[in-house]
C-alpha cells in the first residue's frame, strides 16, 4: 500500500544514527532461562518456522534490530 | 534487501511523531511503518515487510517455548533513561515524548484520542485500526474484501491480533500494535473498527 504522507515538519539529522542500531552478533539464548519478568514485554518475529525475541525496553532505545535469520537478512524496527 | 544488497538502517529523526530512517550506504529516508523510501536516491523502493508480535514473555513461552532472546550489550545513559520511561507499552495510556508534536504535519485525527492503542491491519490499499478498548471480550469478525478478519484478544498478554477467519495455513494480515496518531498519519481517513 503506497500513501503520500504529509511530512512538511519533518526533522532529521544529517549524519549518522540518532540512536545505535542493535546489530545482534549471536543466534542468543533461551528466553526460558533468561530469568525475564512474566509480564516483560518483547517483540516477536520469525521466517518459516524460526523465530527470535528483543526486549521491548531495549529496543525503545535502538528502535532498530537487523541480523539475518533463516539465511535472510531481517530488519525489525520499533 | 535493496537491489539485491544488504543496506544497514538507523533512525536519523521524526516526523509525525515516528521514527525516520536512513540506510547508511545511501542515506535515503525510509517510512519504518511502511518500509518505503521517499527522499533520496532510492525513494520509490519499498521493503518487504511481515507483522511482529508485541506480547510478554509468559505469553511467548507458550506459544514459542524454544525462542531464543537477542540481548543487546549496549549502554548508555539515554538507553538506560528510555528503556525506563518506557519499559510497559501495551497496557499503558501512554505519553508523546518531549519534541514529538513539533514534528507533527497537522492536528491529529480527532475521530479517537491521539494515544488509544490499537490493532492496525493493512490489506491491499486499505488500513483500519481495531482500538483495543473497543473490541469485545470474544473477539469480533469484519468482513474485507470477500474475507473476514478476525480480531482477538490474547489470553495471557491482552494484545490483539488479526487473523483469517477462512485461512487454515495459518498465514495473517500486516499488522501492528500502534498508537492512533501514528497510524492515522500513515493512514489517513482509515476506518475505526468498531465505529464509536
Amino acid at each position: 500500500m503506497s500513501v503520500r504522507i504529509d511530512r512538511s515538519n519533518m526533522k532529521v539529522i544529517k549524519r549518522g544514527f540518532q540512536f545505535q542500531p542493535f546489530r545482534p552478533t549471536s543466534d542468543g539464548g533461551s528466553l526460558a532461562t533468561a530469568g525475564l519478568a512474566d509480564d516483560e514485554e518483547l517483540l516477536v518475529f520469525g521466517r518459516g518456522d524460526q523465530y527470535r525475541a528483543l526486549i521491548m525496553r531495549q529496543m525503545v532505545y535502538h528502535h532498530v534490530a537487523q541480523g539475518e535469520l533463516a539465511g535472510e537478512p531481517y530488519l525489525v524496527t520499533f | 534487501m535493496v537491489n539485491g544488497s544488504i543496506h544497514h538502517f538507523g533512525v536519523v529523526g521524526l516526523s509525525n511523531g515516528l521514527a525516520v530512517m536512513a540506510d547508511e550506504e545511501t542515506r535515503t529516508l525510509w517510512d519504518h511503518i511502511t518500509g518505503e523510501a521517499f527522499e533520496g536516491p532510492l525513494a520509490g523502493k519499498r521493503l518487504d515487510w511481515w507483522p511482529i508480535r508485541l506480547t510478554t514473555t509468559s505469553a511467548a513461552l507458550v506459544e514459542w517455548p524454544a525462542v531464543p532472546l537477542l540481548v543487546s550489550d549496549y549502554r548508555s545513559i539515554p538507553q538506560r533513561v528510555m528503556g525506563r520511561l518506557q519499559r510497559r507499552k501495551i497496557h499503558t495510556k501512554g505519553w508523546l515524548p518531549p519534541g514529538f508534536r513539533a514534528t507533527m504535519s497537522a492536528p491529529v485525527d480527532p475521530r479517537l484520542d491521539e494515544m488509544t492503542q490499537g490493532l492496525g491491519v493493512i490489506v491491499d490499499d486499505e488500513a483500519r485500526f481495531y482500538p483495543m478498548d473497543r473490541i469485545p471480550a470474544g473477539g469480533l469478525e469484519d468482513a474485507w474484501h470477500g474475507r473476514t478478519v478476525r480480531v482477538v484478544r490474547g489470553a495471557r498478554d491482552g494484545v490483539l491480533a488479526a487473523t483469517w477467519a477462512d485461512d487454515a495455513d495459518g498465514e495473517i494480515p500486516m499488522q501492528l500494535l500502534t498508537r492512533w496518531y501514528g497510524f492515522s498519519f500513515t493512514y489517513p481517513r482509515c476506518r475505526i473498527v468498531p465505529e464509536g
